[in-house]
């Protein structure tokens, strides 16, 4: 609790509320505009806050993340296009509500379902993040390798329709990692004798590169083709209170649906959205007005998927596997920002732990305040073209690459990994694995060669121990599954 | 979806092929007498490339030869690959010609591919986002970027 307070005193301090406020509102805009997602958001912002202390940078992300996840009902509501594909579902009743003229009416619950989600998953990642912590405390060299596979495996499964796909990607990624002085030895290990290369890839210029650049080019080929502008104006937006309370079951289940969703690695809210819905249909009163513009049918996903906020943050910060895209992202924004996550995290950065608890509660009374408060602005944001923004990204892409080490070597790079992931996304492959492989292969590596030191080269110490040995059956078990599935659909 | 599976047997074989040069490549690095050496991680990492690729290929094949998939739309995929274009010829002159003279005919141009049309707003938008990211980067993040050899 002591630490808690002290979180709260932290974020309180004007520079980093300010920044908390920012990140917020801009989460909400590019959760807003189709096209642009959370992630992308992180990795445009990343270079403009890593060298800020961890705490203050951290809650600014954790700002983007929530607002993000919330700001894609606004265009699901009002253009029929989810800002994100978390907010799939809100569209269901969200749309058929604005072509009724209550689009006031669906952003005010979308808001209000959004900060309750938001604040149950916030609940249940301080009440258990902390215990997990403690578990994963015990885990050894070995066990973390297998956590890293664990990580990899769910991540190259669940991301893509084809999982021998997303494995694919997952070993380019980890063949990156190798690239470079080895640290063990410290010979040069596949860079052809490049100077540029002994230096290995920085993550940065990956990330932006996978996620930001290839996003860019993929869009300008489609970019004649601008999306409707035909908005209706948003006026009623505070909900009433009977209102709220006829919805409150939907969003309760929905919050706590999207808790355990967002725990589970490789899920997310695109999924969470989907099943809360179905389950507030299955229970609902008014199901018959499920999909014509139901209260409940916009309460329950929105509910859910900023749910899955809290919950992603718990394996991401307990034990350094991300739960979806977005924490992917934000895997590497903590490496990047020098906080390296996992059990240890609890112990050696505390501070910075409690200071993301204590965000995160303020975030969503920030998001409702936002939701609120200027809802009726945002047609006006849906109307900025893609055509205008795409290219100032790009530059934003450029200078934020540049800034790592003021050299546009790393900005060639960026570009470079631009270009493979525009034709990865474009053949179906999936990029979070690439850099999930990135991120993960010098701490496999590193965690590999000292259980094989310490075992004196007996590899079955990966199966003898028993946290391994699970970690291992369960990344056998998420690609099996994943195979099953695909086998299941064709069939 | 588009039928990606010519594209994929391309790929399976030519992941078997980097697999096979990572393999050769770090076949002399030195081997420790305990833990893993510097050769052995990748050659790990080649080797599990490897078997996917095979079965990238393998999983192609079967059923034959697969028919060619839709036409390749040129005009999209030339869009993205002269926008690649653009963006690495800008990155090599913004040394010489600097960030705040370069950058607004790079985003002209670029709005322009996007397709945007109307003229005062392109020159608008590209000159005050130049200022704008200049004046940000320069001055309160202090990342100095180019300012070429005029200045």
């Amino acid at each position: 609790m002591q630490n808690l307070l002290h979180g709260f005193s932290l974020v309180f301090q004007p520079f980093t509320f300010a920044l908390m406020v920012f990140g917020t509102a801009i989460g909400v805009v590019i959760g807003a505009l189709p096209g642009l997602t959370a992630s992308m958001g992180i990795i445009l912002l990343l270079p403009m806050v890593y060298r800020l202390p961890a705490s203050v940078s951290l809650v600014m992300l954790c700002g983007l993340f929530c607002g993000g996840m919330y700001g894609g009902s606004i265009s699901g509501i009002l253009l029929n296009t989810p800002g994100t594909p978390s907010a799939s579902a809100t569209t269901l009743d969200g749309f058929p509500l604005n072509r009724q003229g209550k689009a006031g009416k669906a952003l005010g619950i979308a808001t209000v379902a959004s900060f309750v989600g938001g604040l149950i998953s916030t609940a249940c990642l301080i009440i258990i993040a902390p215990e997990l912590a403690k578990v994963a405390l015990k885990f050894q060299a070995a066990d973390y390798f297998s956590l890293s596979i664990f990580g990899l495996s769910i991540m190259a499964s669940s991301s893509g329709k084809n999982v021998v796909k997303g494995l694919i990607a997952g070993c380019i990624g980890l063949l990156v990692s190798c690239i470079g002085i080895d640290t063990i030895v410290g010979v040069n290990r596949l860079t052809f004798n490049n100077m540029y290369l002994a230096g290995g890839f920085s993550l940065l210029p990956v990330l932006i590169g996978v996620f930001a650049i290839s996003e860019v080019l993929t869009q300008v080929q489609s970019s004649y083709e601008d999306r409707p502008v035909t908005i209706q104006a948003v006026k009623d937006v505070l909900p009433k209170w009977t209102e709220i309370k006829g919805v409150m079951p939907s969003i309760l289940v929905g919050g706590v649906l999207g808790v355990f969703i967002g725990i589970i690695p490789g899920t997310g809210g695109a999924i969470a959205c989907f099943l809360a819905y179905n389950l507030a249909q299955k229970f609902a009163k008014d199901r018959d007005q499920f999909g014509k513009g139901a209260l409940s049918g916009i309460a329950a996903p929105e509910s859910a998927n900023n749910a899955t906020t809290g919950g992603a943050l718990i394996p991401m910060l307990c034990l350094g596997v991300p739960g979806d895209v977005v924490t992917s992202v934000m895997l590497g924004a903590l490496v990047l920002i020098g906080v390296r996550p996992g059990p240890l995290l609890f112990v050696e950065n505390i501070e910075v732990v409690y200071s993301i608890f204590a965000g995160m509660v303020i975030i969503q009374f920030l998001m409702l305040g936002f939701g609120l408060l200027s809802s009726r602005y945002s047609p006006a944001i849906l109307r900025i073209p893609d055509t205008l923004l795409m290219p100032v990204i790009m530059v934003l892409c450029v200078v934020g690459s540049f800034s790592l080490n003021n050299a546009l070597y790393d900005v060639t790079v960026a570009l470079a990994f631009g270009v493979i992931g525009f034709f990865m996304k474009r053949w179906g492959y999936p990029g979070a694995p690439l850099v999930l492989g990135v991120i993960l292969g010098p701490m496999a590596e590193e965690n590999l060669n000292r259980a094989l030191l310490v075992s004196n080269n007996n590899w079955a110490v990966l199966v003898q121990r028993p946290i391994s040995l699970t970690f291992l059956i369960l990344s056998a078990l998420s690609i099996a599954l994943a195979v099953y599935n695909v086998r299941k659909k064709e069939a | 979806m588009k039928d990606t599976k010519r594209v994929d047997i391309w790929v399976g074989i030519a992941l078997m092929a980097l697999s096979i040069g990572v393999w050769l490549m770090t076949a002399k690095l030195p081997i420790p007498k305990r833990g893993i050496g510097p050769g052995q991680y990748p050659r790990v990492i080649a080797m599990v490339m490897f078997i996917l690729g095979g079965l990238q290929v393998g999983t192609s094949v079967i059923g034959g030869i697969p028919e060619k998939g839709e036409r390749i739309n040129l005009v999209h995929l030339g869009r993205a690959l002269l926008l690649a274009l653009i963006a690495f010829v800008y990155v090599r002159l913004l040394k010489p010609i600097g960030f705040p003279l370069l950058t607004p005919f790079f985003l002209v141009g670029v709005i322009r591919l996007f397709g945007y049309k109307k003229w005062l707003t392109t020159i608008l938008v590209s000159v005050i986002s130049t200022t704008i990211i200049f004046v940000l980067f320069n001055i309160v993040f202090m990342v100095f970027l180019p300012v070429g050899k005029l200045f």
